[in-house]
């Protein structure tokens, strides 16, 4: 194991390093440089501009200025965002971060929920209407047009019946009367009070495994998550920030309807060729033809070995996440990470999106490399040497 | 899972939801606040930095309200008058190695911490942005502080300073320039500077600070900004204890509503203030002269500049807005008989409201749909609406849409260094060639008016109008057929034959031309870069349209549509092109005329990338930057527009009119129209009254 | 007797046979999967619809009125009449009514199916190209050369592609051509490495190449004819959702205006959002501007989809009903 994760680390610095030297030679690839912003205002005089250039090191040669930025990278230093200069990028990106991190591990959570049980189900009853119908659906949701489908939900929930805000992430009504908690207090806030629920629900469920049996196993869950929906419930009710809190997550629905439903249909799809593969292994058969019941076959032989490879989708498609997130956060005015890097794009800040580009770039590899070790330890199957 | 147990979770779930969205129902009230929608975030709460590098509009919404200067513009006119000094700077004089003004401002207007605005604050803000280096600031502050002109201020009594200057300043860079820059307080700037000077990088350290809560002196203090959400100012009752009853007045004169002559307000701290007159020509403002001895039987003070044409008139004892207007109310009726122009308006500034919200919405698109809904009052917006969007606005019920002139130009010029750009025949048969008002109203159904001259017609007292020798010479008007007689003809003086020449066949039908030749060598191909249809559509179908006349004449013009990015990099940084189009969005005091085309800027990165050289009209644009007088500068700016007019290193293509809309079931304006509109005077905050 | 005129058949005359009988077995099992031919249907359907564009504007479409990106209309008396202009609803004129700027919906709508057509393919044909090549070489090769393509697969892999193109859009030209050759390069060096050099790893060891390789045949001969070959119906499902990538991409950036082209279906979507016609009733008003080219970007890639899907059946056997 030991062998084996230095390997693996070995092996992710060298990624980083392509990764690295990719971003650096797409930067020198634009016309011009990234002073450009400054030409086209009248009243900015030329000067200003060259001094720029002479603090960024843009008059270097372009080898050190290789190494200038590989040493930056290495030490966290992201640059100096023009846009909103003198802030640091990273600062920046770390203001951002927690409202993408919220938005997609609750969408994440949602629709590979929903893709697991609907792959299950129509892998299971092959050839059905069921099927045909789903496995078309599917597809033209995991193709749509990302645009057209955030503004239909945008028209019909928003526009339409008035039941969701449209886009946005807070209500400023509500929010100007607390001025002293930021939004991103209450961001982290959530994501704590979300982390430590799960924790506990976990918790409960392997306490009750350790002490009981599967019913009663089950029983404690569901009373755990009774319990946490409740205190959640009653913090929602009773404290300010609680309140504010609510107030995020109405907003938070239709973002995660929009990226569920698109996202949702190919681990549905996925999951049925997955289930498709394991129902002709031989324990599978062996558990039918001992006379199991069908739903114990299906869930506890057949789909909780087809879940392997979607739990390996599961981390290679956090790229694939970030590109949806892009769409859905321009779309429903979400400022996290996405939005910044185009924003940064349309407003020409060529750092502050070459640094949300590299961050992540950065935070998906390590996620790839933790999702690995995870994985190694989850599934007794594989073994490394 | 069993069945059970999962819809017990499904009900648990579906239970929060609907806790969620009954919990966090809109509340109201929350005193008098104006609400407003913005779509991209401001970028810093530091006034230091908006001036500097953070100098986008969207920042000015927000913290440009705040901040004192000496001079301030009027209302409509934009035209140079007394906001924070008690009287004019004294004329510039030689005293010693230095050219010296001295300037007084009036007693007892406040910052919002209850201190009083003093001379010290006026010299520490002058000297200390250049002793923190404005070219290093950038942004905005050379123009405010200028190094090559500005030495240094002496604080000579309570409230006067004396400017050091190295040179005779002209109005742009002394009405319109140093006499306009912010003044900051010296208390809460001051150790920041101190700091910031001490440290390895006085620039980033100075824009690093956050800058609040800064004493404002006007009746907005900041309150907060949520990144990617909102905004917000609220009311300063030390600034501005109570509302005024006091008024403003609008007065149309025969040249339109823009650029003629107003009577209004400017405020300082406390309330103090003063009324003024402006004259948008010499022969009104002599008019108002003459009444001076009328006026001032009535009242204590009264100030002239005949360099500006301004009236001020002003209380010597007291802060009593109402007392002053009612003392001169009656006699500015007969300054508005006398110079022949109606009065439009009487209107009394606020404030009206306790708070200024401003909503962030992801696109324009989204505050647009906001405004429709009534989440806001009023969309800041500062490029205006496109078609589709104003008529969703216009069929809402209780939203009001309205429009004015933009002060910006379109345009698209020439690399004057390769031929056959360099012939001056060439480019006036194109640009009579080229139809705008086709494009302008068919193509583009209004959303933009055909242009003919680099100031657009909002700066009214600055724009040119083409005469009718003008018109005939640049086809203005002229039918299909005629342009191309007229342009043909053009070619042919500048030596140009064809291969097959195009004419107008007698059944009235054009035969486009082939193979334009120049001393008998085919022209090779011209290529012609405009922004691409997903950045502009208007310069897109302009483009094409442009391309389209061209090879009607034969000329083997070929035009690409490019990215932004490129254009500005091939135009300026390297000057490699042949023809491009671009868009300026410009100031009021039109010395951009000598920016754009005097020599001095062909060099490379410089903003005369067309490389435009003209001896004659180097010599103009000289005598109009130093020059002080406004009605001697007009005669400049008009001569020198007439000789771009002439010789068309720019053609201008069209001006975009901006459409702006607000809920007049919410609140009112006490006038929209004003050049660049609403969201160029801040939303009007101070003015603007809720009915709700 | 018989076998002796087996023998006497030309070489390549076995291998045509062999071939029609695979596709006709592959075509059923294609036609089984149910879904691969609905693909097959609509990708057909904008094949035509797309070709034959230049047809109607060389024979019955007047170019000064028709041309997708060039062109305007007047509105008619009666239209002026009802207070209506750009952009104008459907009429027997114009099937799909008009843009803002007075030109033909559904002569850009045909006239984009070719250029995304050309997109999706291009960007799927350098994919698989890069693709087959690099996976076949790794494969062969081991060693560093795997090492290094595998880490840059890593790398491309987890490369938000979106996110890349729109930084990389400030940067160069995006056009047609240039984001189908940086799609399908950046594909290339993908994931489809890695499939296919597991893939061409499963050959690599079969005992024929071995042969080839006793019998002298050099290691480009051995990769081109005998790796590659076995290697390219698994490509072939790589193209098709290459295809569907290439063309989602392509419409999503120039949604946010950021591609340099003059007529794209996303293209046609931005136009209608920034000149304001893409919320609240505007969506179902001005419904031409904004539903045909979303229905067709969607439709499309789903095509592309499907068939792929249908492909996977053949490829992997494991997921036939049989």
């Amino acid at each position: 194991m030991r062998k084996y994760l230095v390997k693996r680390l070995f092996q992710i610095v060298l990624t980083l390093f392509i990764y690295l030297t990719i971003t650096f030679i797409i930067l020198q690839a634009q016309p011009g440089d990234i002073t450009n912003v400054y030409v086209l205002n009248p009243k900015i005089p030329p000067e200003v501009r060259e001094r720029l250039r002479e603090q960024l090191g843009l008059d270097k040669p372009l080898f050190f200025q290789y190494l200038q930025y590989l040493q930056n990278m290495a030490t966290g230093n992201l640059g100096i965002s023009f846009s909103q200069y003198p802030r640091p990028v990273w600062e920046i990106i770390k203001e951002r971060l927690p409202r993408t991190v919220l938005l997609f591990l609750v969408a994440y959570l949602i629709y590979f929920f929903f893709g697991y049980q609907m792959g299950k189900l129509i892998a299971w009853k092959r050839s059905g209407v069921l099927e045909y119908s789903s496995t078309i659906i599917g597809s033209f949701l995991y193709t749509v047009f990302t645009p057209w489908w955030a503004l239909l939900m945008l028209w019909i929930f928003a526009f339409k019946l008035g039941w969701l805000p449209n886009g946005k992430f807070i209500t400023v009504e509500i929010w100007r009367n607390f001025r002293d908690i930021s939004a991103n207090q209450v961001f982290n806030l959530i994501l704590i009070a979300g982390g430590a629920m799960t924790a506990f629900i976990f918790l409960s469920y392997y306490l009750g495994r350790r002490l009981g049996t599967r019913r009663a196993a089950a029983n404690v869950t569901v009373a755990a998550v009774i319990v946490s929906v409740g205190a959640i419930a009653f913090l929602i009710a009773s404290t300010t920030v609680g309140y504010l809190a609510a107030d995020i997550l109405k907003h938070l629905i239709l973002p995660v309807v929009t990226l569920s439903t698109i996202n949702f249909a190919g681990y549905m799809l996925l999951m049925r060729n997955s289930m498709l593969e394991t129902i002709r292994e031989d324990y599978v058969m062996a558990a039918r033809a001992k006379g199991l019941p069908d739903r114990v076959v299906r869930n506890r032989h057949a789909a909780r070995n087809a879940l392997l490879p979607i739990v390996t989708s599961f981390i290679l498609a956090l790229a694939t996440v970030v590109d949806g997130g892009i769409i859905t956060e321009t779309l429903f005015s979400w400022p996290g990470i996405g939005l910044t890097m185009l924003n940064a794009i349309l407003s020409e800040d060529m750092p502050l999106a070459m640094g949300a580009l590299v961050f992540t770039g950065i935070f998906l590899l390590i996620g790839h490399l933790v999702a690995d070790l995870l994985y190694a330890y989850l599934d007794p199957r594989i073994k490394y040497s | 899972m069993g069945f059970k147990v999962k819809l017990g979770l499904v009900a648990v779930l579906a239970l929060a939801l609907g806790l969620l969205v009954a919990v966090t129902a809109v509340p109201q009230g929350g005193g008098r606040v104006y609400r407003m929608g913005f779509h991209e975030d401001m970028t810093t709460t530091s006034y230091m930095n908006y001036v500097g590098p953070g100098s986008t509009v969207w920042n000015a919404y927000v913290l440009g309200n705040m901040h004192p200067s000496l001079y301030g513009l009027s209302d409509v006119t934009f035209q140079p008058i007394l906001s924070l000094a008690e009287d004019y700077a004294t004329p510039v004089a030689r005293e010693g190695g230095f050219y010296t003004s001295s300037i007084c401002i009036s007693p007892g207007n406040t910052w919002s911490d209850g201190t009083e605005i003093t001379a010290e604050d006026i010299a520490f803000t002058l000297n200390g942005i250049l002793e923190l280096d404005p070219i290093a600031l950038g942004g905005n502050w050379p123009y405010s502080v200028d190094p090559d002109l500005f030495d240094h201020m002496d604080v000579t009594s309570k409230y006067c300073v004396k400017f050091y200057l190295k040179d005779k300043p002209g109005l742009s860079r002394w009405e319109y320039g140093m006499l306009g820059a912010p003044i900051l307080q010296k208390a809460f700037w001051g150790p920041k500077f101190e700091a910031a000077l001490a440290s390895a990088d006085p620039v980033a350290t100075i824009y690093a600070d956050p800058g609040q809560p800064e004493p404002s002196a006007t009746s907005w203090v900041f309150e907060k900004w949520e990144p990617g959400a909102y905004a917000e100012l609220v009311r300063s009752y030390t600034n501005a204890p109570t509302e005024l009853e006091g008024m403003s007045r609008l007065l149309e004169c025969e040249g339109g509503f823009y650029g003629t002559a107003s009577v209004g307000s400017v405020f300082g701290g406390g309330y103090r203030g003063s009324l003024y007159a402006v004259a948008s020509n010499a022969t009104e403002y002599g008019t108002i002269k003459g009444l001076e001895s009328q006026l001032k039987a009535d009242t204590s003070y009264y100030k002239y500049n005949d360099a500006n044409l301004a009236l001020i008139v002003r209380t010597n004892t007291s802060n009593d807005y109402n007392a002053l207007w009612n003392a001169v109310s009656g006699k500015l009726s007969e300054i508005e008989s006398a110079i022949g122009c109606n009065k439009t308006l009487d209107f009394a500034p606020g404030p009206y409201v306790d708070a200024v919200v401003y909503k962030l919405y992801g696109t324009l698109a989204a505050g647009a749909l906001a405004l429709i809904s009534g989440e806001i009052d009023f969309q800041l917006n500062p490029l205006g609406y496109e078609l589709g969007l104003r008529r969703q606005l216009e069929a809402a019920p209780g939203v009001t849409v309205f429009s004015n002139p933009d002060n910006g130009i379109f345009y698209f010029s020439f690399n004057l260094r390769r031929p056959p750009m360099n012939n001056i025949y060439f480019r006036k048969a194109l640009d009579c060639m080229i139809d705008r008002e086709y494009v302008t109203t068919e193509l583009l159904q209004g959303v933009a008016e055909a242009a003919y001259s680099v100031v657009p017609p909002g700066n009214a007292y600055w724009f040119r109008p083409p005469s009718e020798e003008e018109k005939q010479a640049r086809c203005i008007g002229f039918s299909a057929a005629a342009k191309l007689k007229k342009a043909v003809e053009y070619l042919e003086m500048g030596g140009f034959t064809w291969q097959v020449k195009p004419e107008v066949l007698p059944d009235g039908t054009i035969k486009a031309g082939r193979g334009i030749k120049l001393d008998g060598q085919l022209v090779p191909e011209i290529e012609y870069i405009h922004p691409n249809a997903a950045y502009d559509n208007r310069r897109n179908i302009f483009g094409l349209h442009v391309s389209k006349a061209a090879n009607t004449l034969g000329i083997p013009l070929r035009n690409v549509p490019t990215g932004f990015n490129v254009i500005v990099s091939r135009v300026f940084d390297e000057q490699d092109f042949d023809m491009w189009s671009l868009g300026w969005s410009l100031g009021i005091y039109p010395d951009y005329l000598e920016g754009f085309f005097h020599s001095q800027y062909a060099e490379l990165g410089g903003q005369n990338a067309q490389g435009y050289s003209n001896p004659e009209f180097d010599a103009l644009a000289e005598a109009f930057v130093l020059e002080q007088d406004i009605v001697k500068a007009r005669e400049l700016a008009l001569q020198m527009q007439a000789f771009l007019a002439d010789e068309l290193p720019y053609v201008p293509l069209f001006y975009a009119p901006t459409y702006e809309a607000y809920r007049s079931d919410f609140i009112q304006f006490p006038y929209t129209q004003v050049l660049a509109g609403v969201s160029d005077m801040n939303g009007m905050i101070s003015y603007v009254k809720l009915i709700r | 007797m018989e076998a002796a005129q087996v023998r006497y058949q030309p070489l390549w005359r076995v291998r045509l046979g062999l071939m029609r009988k695979s596709l006709a077995t592959n075509w059923e099992l294609f036609r089984d999967s149910k879904i691969g031919p609905i693909g097959l249907a609509i990708i057909l359907f904008f094949g035509i619809f797309g070709a034959l564009h230049p047809l109607l504007m060389s024979t019955v479409w007047d170019a000064a009125i028709y041309d997708p990106v060039t062109g305007y209309d007047f509105p008619t008396d009666a239209q002026l009449k009802q207070g209506l202009t750009h952009p104008l609803p459907p009429s027997t004129k114009h099937l799909l009514g008009t843009d803002p700027w007075g030109r033909d919906i559904l002569s850009q709508l045909m006239y984009s199916t070719r250029a995304e057509f050309f997109l999706g393919v291009f960007a799927a044909f350098v994919t698989v190209f890069i693709g087959t090549l690099i996976g076949a070489i790794s494969a062969y090769y081991g060693g560093f050369t795997d090492t290094f393509f595998m880490r840059l697969a890593d790398v491309v892999m987890l490369f938000p592609l979106l996110a890349f193109l729109i930084v990389l859009s400030a940067m160069i030209n995006l056009n047609l051509y240039t984001l189908a050759i940086v799609i399908g390069v950046i594909g290339g060096f993908g994931g489809i490495t890695v499939v296919l050099k597991s893939q061409a790893l499963t050959i690599k060891v079969k005992p024929y190449i071995e042969a080839a390789k006793v019998s002298g045949g050099s290691h480009l001969h051995i990769i081109t004819t005998h790796i590659i070959p076995n290697v390219l119906p698994l490509s072939f499902l790589y193209m098709m959702f290459n295809v569907t990538g290439a063309i989602f991409t392509e419409a999503v950036l120039s949604f946010f205006g950021l591609m340099n082209i003059q007529m794209s279906w996303g293209l046609m979507v931005e136009m209608a959002n920034i000149s304001g016609y893409l919320v609240g009733d505007a969506v179902t008003k001005y419904w031409w501007l904004f539903w045909p080219a979303s229905l067709s970007i969607s439709l499309l890639c789903t095509a592309f989809y499907l068939v792929g899907r249908g492909i996977d059946e053949i490829v992997n056997p494991r997921l036939r009903k049989r």
